[in-house]
């Protein structure tokens, strides 16, 4: 009896957050895909096209395959190094030498501005003429240096990339998390046995944070595939499209050129990658498997 | 006991919670369209309500414009209309609102895009406003207004000013240089850049960001220069930009980014382009007169700086002197079209458009001169609007939105020579092509 009053305590509990998660995502993500196979465009234009969109989107639109391959690029690097820079951040302040909490908090103030103002931040550092990282090279070479970072096809990808690849307070914040709760005995016998403090990370510590470092590469990830505003304050996916993502993409789809069928298919797209993205790194991490 | 309170407690919690959940997400809440609704008191018994989205807040020139003419209407039909104003910051956050409402078919009852071209997108849920128009009213304004508002006949937009741009030079940095006058031919034009150049003066303001609008208003005075050009720059929506005169004029702005603009211009917005006028760093910016304000401002330019600025034509003799997309009407229900159409009325009527030219610089429709005291500048881009041999529209208004886009995306691309004249013509016929 008092099992089937829990249940049921369960379900009421439940119930807000599953009424409001049908409401906000589940609605809509089905709107999205279901529209996503319709034409759908301002002026009332709305009838079904079947797999049209797709196909369009995948043969006959470079753009669309420059912004999936962008996004793909930055999925894997904020993935890979993103969270390497704040797990090896991470084991150095798990050592907690003096002062390390005050680089635990310097290392989240990037992630803690806005992006509008972070944005505005890096126009300012890279611009070409004024900005701090020309003027900076210009002393050191002794000759006046006008790169435009930005907007030069060169580097465009790579100095938006500096705008979130390096930054990886948060990443440092798991990752520690996840350090501190491995049990001080476990150390203790290591040392006894003669294991030093990089042998100790390198095979005690990583191995017994695994998931969390699953979770970290998740979020790392995932973010990715939702970056916009970063994009669109600073290149606006230029110059060209060397610059542009699928999120940006589908937004100068559907509010560009009011192409709302064309933009949902992107939108699915994107969730596809993204479940798909979680499933593969929830393989390569074993998350469902415990060490501990 | 104990366990029957905890368990009563719970249940209403979850109750609130679930209950408050679902109101928060009620049309009814306050702001349906996730804006900032500023209405006054609760609307009165006859009293018509209608919703108007605007932009016109924070740091917009027309605030005080607004402001002003809203109390105005507030005293005269306050006790009929009721006007619930909605605030969105910004011009483009503006435009993309109303592009996500009209999709979910939830426009304000009135739109002022502020010369965005909205009618080509969402005329299926524009008012025709027509039968609303009296005589009086037809007549009081200039008919190149009501044509850019209009569609197949019908009138889809009330207008409230004119698009008039030309040209602002430094007169002290144009006669450091040895230049007498602006010039009469774009041949002229680049000589006078060279003298600029010559004297360690960089010739011009250029941007490439949002829609590179500084640069672009350069581009269509050049294309504006021959007839066909000026026919060109003077159609709606164009999709084929592979011509002729279009490439010449894209190779002289190209010309104008290698040779005569500022470091920053590539990437730059119009913020920079401006802020380099004003500090004499560039001696020449293309621009409507609502800027000359800011000459005067000393926040923004030193004491003076406004007797040192001249205005111009284009080469060729072109200004750019087009009706604007004005006012559009989205209310469903006949009372609340009246409403609206009375709010739009009085918004664009003598007095409105008069106090919008003294507050903001923007060039009356009106058909008669209208007797208001402005700046010398402003006056003197009227006149140069009213003698020009050539009158084109600006791009803004013209072309589809996502080719504004390709502009700004593309330019850089250009000023690096990363792409010739023929293939930036090339992308924005591709990118026109891709609406209906």
């Amino acid at each position: 009896m008092q099992s089937r009053n829990k249940k049921w305590m369960i379900i009421l509990f439940s119930l807000p957050t599953m009424i409001l998660f049908m409401m906000l995502y589940l609605v809509p993500m089905l709107i999205v895909f279901i529209t996503s196979f319709f034409e759908w465009k301002s002026g009332g234009v709305f009838h079904p096209v079947g797999l049209k969109n797709y196909f369009l989107g995948f043969t006959a639109d470079p753009r669309m395959i420059q912004s999936i391959f962008n996004t793909v690029i930055w999925t894997i690097l904020q993935g890979i190094f993103h969270v390497f820079i704040g797990t090896v951040l991470a084991l150095i302040l798990a050592k907690r030498f003096r002062g390390w909490k005050i680089f635990r908090t310097i290392f989240m103030i990037p992630n803690v501005i806005s992006s509008a103002a972070l944005a505005v931040i890096f126009l300012n550092v890279f611009n070409a003429k004024y900005g701090l990282v020309n003027s900076f090279l210009s002393s050191i070479l002794g000759k006046p240096i006008t790169k435009n970072w930005f907007f030069d096809p060169n580097s465009a990808f790579l100095t938006v990339t500096s705008m979130w690849l390096l930054y990886s307070g948060m990443i440092v914040i798991i990752v520690l998390a996840g350090l501190f709760s491995i049990p001080e005995d476990i150390y203790e016998a290591a040392k006894i046995d003669g294991a030093s403090d990089f042998v100790m990370d390198i095979s005690i510590r990583l191995p017994l944070i695994r998931p969390v470092l699953g979770t970290a590469v998740i979020i790392a990830a995932t973010s990715m595939l939702r970056e916009f505003e970063l994009i669109f304050l600073t290149t606006n996916g230029g110059p060209g499209d060397l610059t542009l993502n699928l999120p940006l993409y589908l937004y100068k789809t559907s509010l560009k050129e009011s192409n709302y069928g064309y933009a949902n298919m992107m939108g699915v797209v994107l969730i596809i990658t993204g479940v798909l993205c979680v499933f593969f790194i929830n393989k390569i991490f074993k998350m469902n498997e415990t060490d501990m | 006991m104990k366990k029957v309170v905890r368990k009563s407690l719970s249940m209403l919690l979850a109750g609130v919670v679930c209950f408050g959940g679902l109101t928060a997400c009620s049309p009814s809440s306050k702001g349906a369209s996730g804006t900032e609704a500023k209405g006054q008191e609760a609307s009165k018994e006859g009293q018509v309500e209608i919703t108007f989205a605007t932009s016109w807040v924070g740091v917009s020139s027309s605030k005080e414009w607004f402001h002003n003419r809203l109390e105005a209407f507030n005293k005269e039909y306050g006790s009929e209309i009721k006007v619930n104003v909605e605030e969105i910051a910004g011009d483009q956050a503006y435009v993309d609102k109303m592009k996500v409402l009209y999709s979910s078919d939830a426009l304000p009852d009135v739109i002022a895009a502020g010369g965005y071209n909205l009618i080509d997108t969402m005329q299926d849920k524009f008012v025709d406003l027509t039968p609303y128009i009296d005589e009086e009213w037809k007549n009081s304004i200039d008919e190149k207004c009501w044509e850019v508002n209009s569609r197949d006949g019908k009138i889809y937009g009330a207008p409230i000013s004119k698009q008039v741009i030309g040209y602002f030079y430094n007169k002290d940095l144009f006669k450091k240089a040895g230049i007498e006058k602006p010039a009469s031919t774009w041949e002229e034009f680049f000589q006078n850049c060279d003298k600029l150049k010559a004297a360690g003066i960089t010739p011009l303001s250029m941007d490439t960001a949002d829609s590179g609008w500084v640069t672009s208003l350069m581009l269509g005075a050049i294309v504006g220069q021959t007839e066909e050009g000026e026919k060109f720059m003077n159609t709606s929506l164009p999709k084929d930009y592979n011509q002729e005169y279009f490439v010449n004029a894209v190779s002289d702005i190209q010309k104008m980014f290698n040779e005569y603009t500022s470091t920053d211009a590539i990437g730059g917005a119009y913020e920079n382009a401006a802020g380099n006028f004003f500090t004499e760093q560039t001696a020449i910016i293309a621009n409507g007169p609502w800027m000359v304000g800011d000459f005067y401002d000393t926040d923004k330019v030193e004491e003076g700086f406004a007797d040192k600025i001249g205005v111009a034509a284009f080469p060729g003799d072109v200004m750019y002197d087009a009706g604007k997309i004005g006012f559009n009407v989205a209310a469903k229900t006949e009372e609340k079209r009246k409403a609206a159409a009375t709010f739009v009325k009085f918004m664009t009527n003598e007095d409105s458009q008069k106090a919008n030219v003294e507050i903001t610089g923007e060039i009356p429709c009106l058909k008669k001169e209208v007797d208001s005291k402005v700046y010398p500048l402003v006056q003197e881009t009227i006149h140069l609007a009213n003698t020009a041999k050539r009158h084109i529209n600006d791009f803004q208004s013209l072309w589809f939105a996502n080719v504004v886009d390709e502009v700004s995306v593309e330019y850089p691309l250009l000023a690096q020579n990363k792409i010739t004249a023929e293939e930036f013509a090339k992308k924005l016929t591709e990118a026109a092509q891709k609406n209906q």
